[in-house]
């Protein structure tokens, strides 16, 4: 096997490392789509026999057991346990408020690590892994992937996103069924933006996929500095407003209705829903993450 | 460089240092920082300010310190003089209670000697030359002698010359030779000697013996004329003032009356020959005279005493009448002080000095002093443009203030 040209970040080595064996079992069985590591929702034509059924008008004719048939004059189905993939697919936001803490960019980082903690565990059940990210230089996509070395580009691909700009999502435009989409990000873009999001959220569900939402909150936005600051947005420089410990608790509740809120929404959809702080270390998070939807 | 008026250049330190701390200490708007979930802040009136200790823009700070310094040190009045240099200024006793022997004229020569100012007073004081003592002593031989100099007004003089000296020495130092009759002290005395800034020094000189003093004045007996009342030869020196007014008090040779009189006389030629002033009204004007006439010393009184007032049964007005009475009392007013009471008449008392009225002070100014305000003057002028020059460059560079 080729040695992969880029080389891991240490940080990123050290995340594969502590998330190694780690296995992203799919949270329902899939219908069966390209074989793969999962155990289907369906028994199949494989060669791991399970039971048999009357053939019925509409099963393929290939399918009865023709043996049987001759034995017992009556006309079976063959049936066998079937497995199957779970294509994942990673869409990160890295709109500028990602990019925040300025000096230390904390939510980006904490995202970009999990995301590839994710990718390592869905990997490890032999899932392929794809990923959209749209940063302030443009879409970056990485179509479903499967080859020894997935995790490098991922991880390479990731590392070369400076987050910036407002648009969050660059959105698959049609749900694919047995998709697995995992959205990491802030969910502060617009409104409509976020709506698009968890509509498509249900249209995956219902087609059978699995969407994972994963809410990065910085611990510096749950719990301010309290002193007084001039503050501005940070996609709209224009948008200013003064803050100081007053202002405290006010702020706290809107933050934290608007957070229940939001995973309301999601879980309304039929959604996984999760809240991962940057104070959190990365590879706790996944495992945790992975332990609690496995 | 010594300073006039130190205070103005301390205050203008605290001003200066006032104004170090205004460019010192700043109420600053916080710089904006980016907050993501800004959306969720309530709006409300929060003023996020904060306080700096970072000192800003220094050429104009050291611009303004400039001119307060230099208005301070305008208003104290600068002037250079030499490093430890010392005026002397020496006050002689020339009155009648001075013995005026060789041994006299030799200190006096002596104390003059490198003096700056040499002032002889007997009633009035006079500047005379250090080097034309003989001369200025003798024209006083010539002239009525005073029984006892008049050490306030003597004061009030050296002060005088003080305060022209003190432009050209660090110090100025006082030294006044006289036997230091009680007669020479008043009330103001002590008043006026707070007033000498520098250093003091008496020099006691033998006074005058009894016999000597009547010699000089050349009577052997008295008349005493009241309010205005002519002699034997039917001659009055005084003459009916056009308007008569109040005095509030008479300065004598022995003592000093503080009460109203009547001032109903003025002398009608003031300069008439052999007549001496034995008293004075507060404001200067003659209150008595003394004429020697036929070996008769013969008192001519512009006043009156009334029976209403008792200003006859004061004891200063005892001492004055007894001694118009017998001149032989005469020697109890210019009886020399001992050393302590000499000590205790000229003690500098702060607190006397503090009770001079400012307005009394003459305000001088050093040839410095016009050159530093206006040098003051063209630094507050160029101020503006030199903090118009300082924005236009931080709106081209963007600096914040």
């Amino acid at each position: 096997m080729a040695e992969p040209a880029h080389r891991l970040d240490p940080e990123d080595g050290r995340l594969l490392d502590a998330v190694r064996g780690l296995r992203w079992q799919a949270a329902r069985p899939p219908r069966r789509t390209v074989s793969g590591a999962h155990v289907s929702r369906y028994l199949g034509p494989s060669a791991e026999l399970n039971e048999y059924r009357p053939y019925r008008q509409g099963d393929e004719v290939r399918r009865i057991d023709w043996k049987l048939l001759a034995r017992t004059d009556r006309a079976y189905i063959r049936l066998a346990q079937d497995y199957s993939r779970t294509p994942t697919l990673f869409c990160l936001d890295a709109s500028a408020s990602m990019g925040w803490p300025v000096a230390t960019q904390g939510k980006w980082r904490q995202a970009r690590q999990i995301a590839l903690g994710l990718a390592a565990a869905a990997r490890a059940a032999g899932d392929p892994v794809g990923l959209t990210v749209k940063d302030s230089s443009g879409d970056i996509t990485l179509p479903m992937e499967g080859r020894p070395g997935t995790l490098h580009t991922v991880a390479r691909l990731l590392q070369g996103v400076t987050p910036g700009g407002s648009a969050a999502y660059r959105l698959p435009h049609t749900p694919r069924a047995q998709h697995r989409l995992v959205v990491i990000g802030d969910f502060l873009g617009e409104e409509a933006e976020i709506a698009r999001l968890i509509a498509l959220t249900g249209e995956i569900v219902e087609r059978g996929g699995e969407v994972l939402a994963i809410h990065v909150v910085a611990q510096e936005e749950l719990a301010p500095e309290r002193r007084a600051r001039a503050l501005f947005d940070v996609e709209d420089p224009s948008y200013r407003r003064n803050f100081d410990a007053t202002g405290l608790g006010e702020y706290r509740n809107r933050f934290g209705a608007w957070r229940a809120d939001l995973a309301r929404r999601f879980r309304r959809r039929g959604a996984d829903f999760t809240l991962v702080q940057t104070s959190e270390p990365p590879a706790v998070a996944v495992r945790r993450i992975v332990g609690w939807l496995s | 460089m010594s300073l006039l008026y130190p205070w103005f250049f301390w205050a203008s330190c605290g001003v200066a240092a006032g104004v170090a701390a205004l460019h010192l200490i700043s109420w600053e708007l916080r710089e904006p920082v980016p907050f993501p979930t800004l959306r969720f802040v309530p709006e409300r009136e929060v003023i996020a300010a904060e306080l700096n200790f970072r000192l800003s823009d220094v050429k104009l700070l050291l611009l303004r310190l400039a001119i307060v310094l230099l208005l301070g040190l305008a208003l104290a009045q600068p002037f250079w003089v030499a490093p430890d240099s010392e005026a002397r200024v020496v006050l002689v006793d020339v009155s009648a209670a001075v013995a005026r022997d060789d041994a006299w004229r030799e200190r006096v020569d002596e104390a003059a000697a490198g003096a700056d100012t040499v002032i002889a007073y007997a009633e009035a004081p006079r500047r005379i030359e250090a080097d034309a003592l003989d001369a200025a002593f003798a024209a006083g031989d010539s002239a009525p002698l005073a029984l006892a100099g008049n050490l306030s007004a003597a004061l009030a003089a050296a002060i005088r010359e003080g305060e022209l000296l003190k432009n050209q020495a660090e110090t100025v130092s006082l030294t006044i030779l006289s036997p230091f009759p009680l007669a020479g002290f008043d009330a103001a005395t002590n008043r006026l000697r707070t007033l000498w800034p520098g250093p003091l020094e008496t020099l006691r000189v033998p006074a005058a013996e009894a016999a000597d003093m009547t010699e000089v004045l050349g009577a052997t007996s008295l008349t005493l004329h009241w309010d205005g009342a002519a002699g034997p030869s039917g001659e009055s020196p005084w003459q009916l003032r056009a308007a008569p007014d109040r005095a509030e008090g008479m300065l004598t040779p022995v003592a000093t009356l503080i009460a109203p009189f009547e001032r109903k006389w003025q002398l009608a030629d003031p300069d008439a020959p052999g007549l001496r002033v034995i008293a004075n009204w507060l404001d200067g004007a003659p209150a008595a005279v003394e004429r020697i006439e036929d070996g008769v010393r013969r008192t001519f009184l512009g006043f009156a005493i009334s029976d209403e007032d008792n200003v006859a049964l004061r004891p200063s007005f005892e001492r004055f009448h007894d001694w118009l009475d017998d001149p032989a009392r005469v020697h109890s007013g210019v009886t020399p002080v001992d050393d302590m009471e000499l000590a205790r008449l000229l003690q500098s008392d702060p607190e006397s000095a503090e009770e001079v009225d400012p307005e009394e002070t003459e305000i001088r100014i050093t040839p410095a002093a016009p050159w530093v305000l206006l040098l003051a003057i063209v630094l507050a002028l160029a101020e503006p443009a030199l903090r118009r020059v300082l924005a236009d460059r931080r709106e081209l560079t963007g600096d914040s203030p």
